[in-house]
Formats: C-alpha cells, sequence, structure tokens
C-alpha cells in the first residue's frame, strides 16, 4: 500500500494558550514574549500614538490573562488575540479624545528619539536628519487612517504575507493587498507635501 | 506616467508576493518604463525607512512581567464580583431573618387586634361549645356579646358564607384571624412563646 504524506498544520503556540488556559503564568509570560511585537503593531497600528501602546499593551495582556479561558478553539487564537488588542486600542482612542490635542508630533517625537539608536556612522548633524526624517514619516504613519495603518504596521514588524495578515484581520487576501497599496501612496504623497 | 497595475506589481515585489507571471511582467514594465525604475527605487526606500521606524515602535524592549507576576493577576473580576454577591447574599439572608423574627415577636406579643387589618375580624374559642354546628345557622362562631368562661372574650361574630358547618374539638386556648380579602380563618395559639406558635389555615 502506498504510504501517503498527509500535510499537517502545526501551531507551535497552540500547546503554550492551552496551557495559559490551564493557569500557566510561564506560559503566559512565554506568549507575552513570543507575540509581543505584533501585538504591539496591532496596537500602535489602531492608536497611531507610539507614547500610550505600553500602557495598552499592558492591558491587553492582563485581559488576555483572565479572559483566556473564554476562547473555546484554541487554534483561533491569533484573531482572538487580535481583537482583544484591537479592542483595547479603541478604547484608549475613545478615552483620550478629549484629551488629546490635535497634531502632537512633539510628543511622539520625544518617545521616536528614545526609541531610535544612535547611528555609529554619521556625525550629529546627519543624525539629526536622520531622526527629522523619521519623524517626519512617523507623523504620516500616525495621520494614515486605521484602515490603512493596521496592515501596513503588520506587515513591517512581522513581515507577514498577505494571506496572514487577512487571517487576522478578517479580510480576504486582495483586499489586504489594496489597502497596502493605498497605505504607501499616501505615505508618498505626505512625505512629497513635507519635501 | 504610472498606471495602477504598475503600482501593484511594484508592491507585491516589495511584500514579496510576486508570481512568475508577475516577475516577468514587472520586469518588462521596468525595462520599458524608467518612472516605473524610480517608483521601484522611491518605494524600496520609503519601505525600508517604514521598517525602521515601526521596528522602534514594536520591538522596544519593555519590561516583560515574568510568570511570577502574571500570576499576580490572577485576581479576576468574576471572583471579585461572586465574593461581593455571595457576601451580599448572606447580609439579605440575616435581615431577613432578624426582620422575620421580629415580627413573628410581634404577631404573639401584640393584642391580636393590633396585628390585624382592616379585613380582619378576631374570633377566640375560649368557652366555645364544641359543636358549632349551630342552630342558629350561619352564624357559626361565638357570640360576642358576652364574656365567656375561659376568660378571653370574643371579640366579633362572624357570618360564614353558604351552608357550612365546620366541628373542631381543640385542647389550647387559641384565637383566630379571619381574612376577608382571601376569606380564610387562621387559628393561632395564645398566650405561648413564639416558638410554639403554629398556625392554622382552614379555607371556606
Amino acid at each position: 500500500m502506498k504510504p501517503v504524506e498527509l500535510e499537517v498544520e502545526y501551531d507551535p503556540h497552540q500547546p503554550v494558550v492551552e496551557a495559559i488556559q490551564a493557569g500557566d503564568a510561564h506560559a503566559m509570560a512565554e506568549l507575552m514574549q513570543a507575540q509581543g511585537r505584533w501585538v504591539r503593531g496591532v496596537v500602535f497600528g489602531v492608536l497611531g500614538r507610539v507614547a500610550e501602546v505600553d500602557d495598552v499593551c499592558q492591558k491587553v495582556w492582563i485581559k488576555v490573562w483572565r479572559e483566556c479561558r473564554q476562547l473555546t478553539d484554541s487554534s483561533r487564537w491569533k484573531p482572538w488575540l487580535y481583537q482583544i488588542a484591537r479592542r483595547a486600542a479603541i478604547d484608549e482612542l475613545r478615552a483620550n479624545r478629549r484629551r488629546r490635542r490635535l497634531g502632537t508630533p512633539s510628543a511622539d517625537a520625544i518617545a521616536l528619539a528614545d526609541l531610535l539608536p544612535a547611528s555609529d556612522l554619521s556625525g550629529p548633524d546627519r543624525q539629526a536628519g536622520l531622526k527629522e526624517e523619521h519623524q517626519a514619516l512617523l507623523a504620516a504613519i500616525a495621520a494614515l487612517p486605521p484602515l490603512y495603518r493596521e496592515p501596513l504596521v503588520l506587515k513591517h514588524v512581522e513581515g507577514w504575507s498577505y494571506a496572514e495578515i487577512g487571517e487576522v484581520l478578517g479580510l480576504p487576501r486582495d483586499t489586504v493587498e489594496t489597502r497596502l497599496v493605498r497605505a504607501r501612496r499616501l505615505l508618498r504623497g505626505a512625505l512629497a507635501e513635507r519635501a | 506616467m504610472i498606471d495602477e497595475r504598475t503600482e501593484i506589481l511594484i508592491n507585491r515585489k516589495l511584500d514579496g508576493e510576486l508570481t512568475e507571471e508577475d516577475t516577468l511582467e514587472l520586469n518588462k514594465l521596468l525595462i520599458r518604463n524608467p518612472d516605473a525604475r524610480a517608483l521601484l527605487e522611491d518605494c524600496t526606500t520609503l519601505d525600508e525607512q517604514t521598517s525602521e521606524v515601526i521596528e522602534a515602535v514594536c520591538c522596544e524592549q519593555a519590561e516583560r512581567p515574568s510568570a511570577a507576576e502574571v500570576s499576580t493577576w490572577s485576581v479576576r473580576p468574576f471572583q471579585r464580583w461572586y465574593s461581593l454577591s455571595l457576601i451580599g447574599a448572606v447580609a439579605a439572608a440575616i435581615a431577613f431573618g432578624i426582620l422575620l423574627s421580629k415580627n413573628t415577636a410581634n404577631l404573639v406579643g401584640q393584642s391580636p387586634q393590633q396585628s390585624l387589618g382592616t379585613n380582619s375580624r378576631l374570633v377566640t374559642n375560649a368557652g366555645m361549645p364544641a359543636d358549632t354546628n349551630d342552630p342558629r345557622g350561619n352564624e357559626a362562631v361565638a357570640d360576642a356579646a358576652a364574656p365567656q368562661p375561659g376568660g378571653l372574650t370574643p371579640i366579633a361574630r362572624i357570618p360564614l358564607d353558604g351552608p357550612r358547618h365546620q366541628t373542631e374539638s381543640l385542647d389550647r386556648d387559641v384565637f383566630g384571624v379571619w381574612d376577608q380579602q382571601s376569606r380564610s380563618l387562621y387559628i393561632l395559639e395564645a398566650n405561648k412563646p413564639p416558638t410554639s406558635v403554629e398556625s392554622v389555615k382552614f379555607n371556606y
């Protein structure tokens, strides 16, 4: 009898999620370490602001720990985690809407300056120029509609394919591609205007 | 001039989503169209810078909580609400029990007439003849005219609706409370501690 090869999709993080549902705190710390980047990307994609990403991510992980047992199908943990992160970011947006000043690049510029590593190949002038360029780009990314910003951030954070981004966002592959094209078009236009 | 198809193919190239056919098509476009080559170069540079910026935002080394700290998050709202609701239920049960015991003490300690509503009439069996099948007909309960030898004075005459006759022999001192609205007669034992009060309901 001829052996048949079966393709089985194995998700190495699913046992981690199941361990978290059983109350394993070590598994929770492991999940945070492994998935922290793209969760931050989702939060930033919705918020558009760097300064609040940390606080919102903290709330996301606490909520994941407390509500993990509500996830009935552990294989769907990624869309479930995405929804938690997205809702937390939207709640933060609503809470800060009144307090947020219009167009506050200064706050984000300070945050970004702390985050970017200093270039060891250029003098202080070029370094200032690099940071200024990144500030302009960050402001342009922040100014994108969340509809376009979310897939763009996920693409650059994890390098996911259109299909993988679509699975998390709940969108068809072609829609993800279209939104990425428009996001880059808007960025080019915004940077051209500033220049 | 760049058309949308060229822009899509350039984006697919940046994202690593080109198929073989797309690759051939894009290469032909790049050879023929210098604007397409310029756009590809601009998009590549922009993409690299975007990656740097987003990487800086998302890969910030925030302090990750340890497993020990994660376990401190286990005070779940569900548990908190469950405890509060349990305490509330116990407190309500205690309050209800106190209220019930007070009401019972009031019923026993007070003059029977004081605990009655306007639709109730007090009757007593002290000194009543055992057979209540009174030739007077429907007025089968003690006459309120004269005090009885048992010491308890009947307060009111209770007319009964319909030709009903009830014979009951009790060896204890009791008093009855008639509820006009429900047309029920409650027999309560008199001059006893609250714990031994027994209520007996008769439906007429």
